[in-house]
């Protein structure tokens, strides 16, 4: 089922930024995350995808399944903290809003997610193939 | 995956009673940190647990983490308090009762 899927990712993350955009600002003072950075990994049929959020509450955490895309995002509570406060600054959450799309439809039905020390894991299946027909001949 | 170690985004708050440090370790368990005071220097470690298993992609790396603060003399380690949540370790660094301002009553 899994033989092209390496291709398959390959092929959506060529279409996504793979470097965080905070490294390229360093002036920034990397406070702002526009997007998670996400890691693939692969079990039996499933698909595991782990991102570190950390921060986050995991109310504030929004996920959605819509055919071939996982769309994670937040809107985090607004920071209290008065900018006077701050000492030295690099941590930061922003709102954001990742469309991750794999080459195959999900298994809405069959998603687990979990948020646990910051790390978001959300484990995928596939929808079912259909078993190939036997056609009798006549 | 690596044994490379990562330092942790880190903010440091100052707060009336003395500093508070935020640092993102997402993946540290409570048990798998560690905070010590040596002289001057405040060490924070933790360890991660590595994915077992087969990578597909890896946009971030999954390393320990550990970072050093020279922190000055006002503080003690006894009354350092230490909590996680959400992959946030929040250090509160209360100043020695001797360092705080001393209001002095004019006679």
């Amino acid at each position: 089922m899994f033989s092209n899927l390496n291709q398959m990712i390959d092929q959506w993350l060529a279409f996504e930024q793979k470097s965080q955009t905070a490294t390229s600002e360093p002036w920034t003072f990397s406070t702002t995350r526009k997007t998670p950075k996400i890691n693939l990994y692969e079990a039996d049929d499933k698909v595991v995808l782990t991102a570190e959020l950390p921060g986050l509450q995991k109310a504030e955490i929004d996920l959605k399944v819509q055919g071939n895309s996982l769309i994670i995002s937040s809107t985090p509570a607004e920071n209290e903290e008065k900018p006077e406060t701050y000492i030295y600054r690099e941590r930061g959450l922003t709102a954001f809003n990742r469309e991750i799309k794999f080459g195959f439809d999900i298994d809405a039905e069959q998603v687990e997610a979990q948020f646990e020390n910051g790390i978001l894991t959300v484990t995928l299946l596939p929808v079912a193939a259909e078993q190939p027909k036997t056609i009798a001949l006549s | 995956m690596n044994n490379v170690t990562y330092q942790p985004k880190t903010d440091i708050l100052q707060r009336e009673t003395g500093l508070e440090l935020l640092l993102n370790v997402p993946g540290v368990r409570k048990e798998d940190l560690t905070i010590r005071l040596e002289k001057k220097k405040l060490i924070v470690s933790g360890k991660v647990q590595q994915p077992t298993l087969k990578g597909l992609k890896a946009e971030y790396p999954v390393g320990d983490y550990q970072r050093a603060f020279m922190v000055g003399e006002d503080f003690d380690a006894e009354s350092i308090v230490a909590t996680l949540e959400n992959g946030v370790l929040r250090l509160k660094l209360p100043k020695n009762e001797t360092a705080l301002p001393v209001e002095i009553k004019v006679q």
